[in-house]
């Protein structure tokens, strides 16, 4: 699992690659939350990511959740394969804010 | 005939884990995305075992036995950790967004049946039944 960090316009884009699980879940959203706490916009990159369990989709509630109350965006992009099937098996894909790409989000914001 | 295979508690063999139900289920007749779901339930009850069976000891063992009959595939995670109750694998409510319980949820979506089959000795031997597509 590899996490890489870029800015995009106003937004701080959590790049994921490989796979998220109980071994890992834990360390992203921290990652993820200490962006947030900071007072950036996120997103969060599905695009290479092949795997993610429930753990970690516990972890970017989490992270949702903190976006929500510091009021700043909170967006995953490219889901795709497994993982977009766990989005929908655990029908989070309603609670998110899901986009294609990182530019359909950070153009627009 | 069954496929057996024993993995460490270790957080790290979740990846192991998968892999070999992957191979395992090629002897099925599944889809990919059937395929990706059944991984996905093998591996969140791997994970329960391993967070709340031995409370993320490495030290523990995980022993997955793939077999099937005419019309299911049949998954079953054993462990030697504290005996579970029935009662303990019904998903609470699912509070989308709350963390926890999103596990068990998943297990019972994918599994047409999840159960603790009776043994003697230790542990647990948590069942789940995949019908064939």
């Amino acid at each position: 699992m590899n996490i890489e960090i870029e800015t995009h316009n106003n937004y701080q884009v959590v790049k994921l690659y490989g796979e998220v699980d109980l071994s890992n879940s834990r360390s992203i959203k921290l990652d993820i939350i200490k962006l947030i706490k900071s007072k950036n916009n996120i997103i969060v990159d599905f695009t290479h990511l092949q795997y993610i369990d429930s753990s970690g989709m516990a972890s970017l509630v989490e992270a949702f959740n903190e976006a929500r109350e510091n009021d700043t965006e909170f967006h995953i992009v490219g889901a795709n394969g497994s993982p977009l099937q766990v989005l929908q098996l655990t029908r989070l894909n309603t609670v998110f804010n899901l986009a294609d790409s990182v530019s359909a989000v950070s153009n627009n914001g | 005939m069954s496929n057996i295979k024993t993995f460490s508690s270790c957080t790290s063999e979740l990846k192991n884990i998968r892999e070999f139900v992957v191979d395992a289920c090629r002897d099925f007749p599944f889809s990919e995305g059937k395929v990706n779901e059944i991984v996905l339930a093998v591996d969140e009850a791997c994970a329960n075992v391993i967070r709340h069976g031995y409370h993320m000891s490495k030290k523990g063992c995980i022993e997955i036995v793939v077999s099937s009959d005419d019309e299911h595939a049949l998954f079953v995670i054993k462990d030697v950790c504290s005996q579970i109750t029935d009662k303990q694998l019904t998903p609470a409510e699912n509070n989308l967004c709350k963390p926890g319980g999103l596990g068990l949820c998943l297990i019972h979506y994918v599994a047409e049946k999840v159960r603790l089959i009776p043994h003697k000795g230790k542990g647990n031997w948590l069942e789940l039944t995949v019908k064939f597509e």
